[in-house]
């Protein structure tokens, strides 16, 4: 085993639930070495349901697993009342933009404190691939068998104009440049988003890439993403690296609890 | 330097062939213990850029580097 997991995990726990080829790991390991630098005493994990929600489980420490969609709010309530702790919510996709969308949006319109790692597979991967709100249109999933009519959220964009600090995008098949931008997002003090792109091969992988092996997924994502500020993007491309960082914006503080309101 | 890969937490998704630079790990016939096909490490070749550790999504590679630790 890795000897950050040997140090970190939470060994009753494994096996991972994760498929194999799943970038969730990658992810955790990412996570790991963020850990590694800054000490484990100083994070609270809250994490939401999916398959994305399982990644802070692994991790021998303090760990909310919240309703569907309710990750961002109970991690508003534990930011407030542990304004120390460093707070770092996973959550999917389809949990964080389809059901907790709303959410989401007011977290980053209060600028709390916290980190919401996203992590976007495409797809409702753990109840059987099901559409969710990032597809690119036209994909063909269990449940848009003749291919996707609607067009996907763009969950970066929507946070930075939510108000949104501190916004990056990454992929999970590019380790070093993940665990850069995830640094970087949880030191910054106020509400930091970084949406991960991943490979499902399970649900994802078979459905929308049409192909089950996870090197298909591994080398479209190599190939669509972009790190260039200034490259135009063709069709299917994206920017990873960090989007767009405020670092003057003030995060919220609630008032003293002596300043009783007349 | 070799790519020490734990039988008990590989799941045989095979990203560190893909990954490694310098072809030093090959898809295998051996199995680890939860049945799946493990990559085999050819360790003449391994530089110990760690990139496979890296990508690993099950934390199941170390990199022994020769002259480190006791």
């Amino acid at each position: 085993m890795n000897p950050l997991a040997e140090k970190y995990f939470r060994k009753s726990a494994l096996p991972t639930i994760f498929c194999p080829g799943c970038g969730d790991g990658t992810v955790l390991h990412a996570m790991l070495r963020v850990i590694e630098k800054t000490g484990l005493e100083n994070y609270a994990f809250v994490s939401g349901i999916g398959c994305s929600g399982w990644i802070p489980v692994y991790i021998n420490t303090d760990v909310i697993h919240a309703l569907h969609g309710r990750a961002i709010p109970v991690a508003t309530g534990l930011a407030l009342s542990m304004p120390d702790k460093k707070i770092v919510v996973f959550t999917g996709d389809g949990d964080c933009c389809g059901i907790g969308g709303n959410h989401l949006i007011h977290a980053a319109r209060r600028n709390i404190d916290m980190t919401v790692v996203m992590i976007n597979n495409y797809i409702y991967g753990m109840t059987g691939g099901q559409v969710s709100p990032s597809p690119p249109a036209g994909s063909k999933t269990k449940t848009s068998p003749y291919g996707n009519p609607e067009r996907p959220f763009d969950a970066a964009a929507l946070v930075q104009a939510a108000g949104a600090a501190f916004v990056a995008r990454e992929t999970a098949v590019a380790p070093l440049r993940l665990e850069k931008s995830l640094s970087a997002a949880i030191r910054h003090q106020g509400f930091s988003f970084m949406e991960v792109i991943t490979q499902c091969p399970t649900q994802a992988g078979r459905n929308i890439f049409g192909d089950g092996k996870p090197q298909t997924i591994y080398h479209a994502l190599k190939k669509a993403a972009v790190s260039q500020k200034d490259v135009p993007l063709e069709s299917g491309q994206f920017r990873v690296g960090i989007l767009h960082a405020d670092l003057a914006s003030p995060p919220y503080r609630p008032p003293l609890a002596s300043a009783r309101p007349i | 330097m070799s790519v020490s890969i734990d039988s008990q937490q590989c799941k045989g998704c095979m990203l560190c062939v893909e990954e490694c630079p310098k072809s030093a790990l090959t898809p295998g016939e051996t199995r680890g213990s939860r049945g799946y096909l493990m990559p085999r490490a050819n360790n003449g070749k391994c530089v110990s850029c760690g990139l496979c550790a890296l990508l690993c999504p099950d934390l199941a590679i170390s990199i022994i580097k020769e002259g480190a630790g006791t």
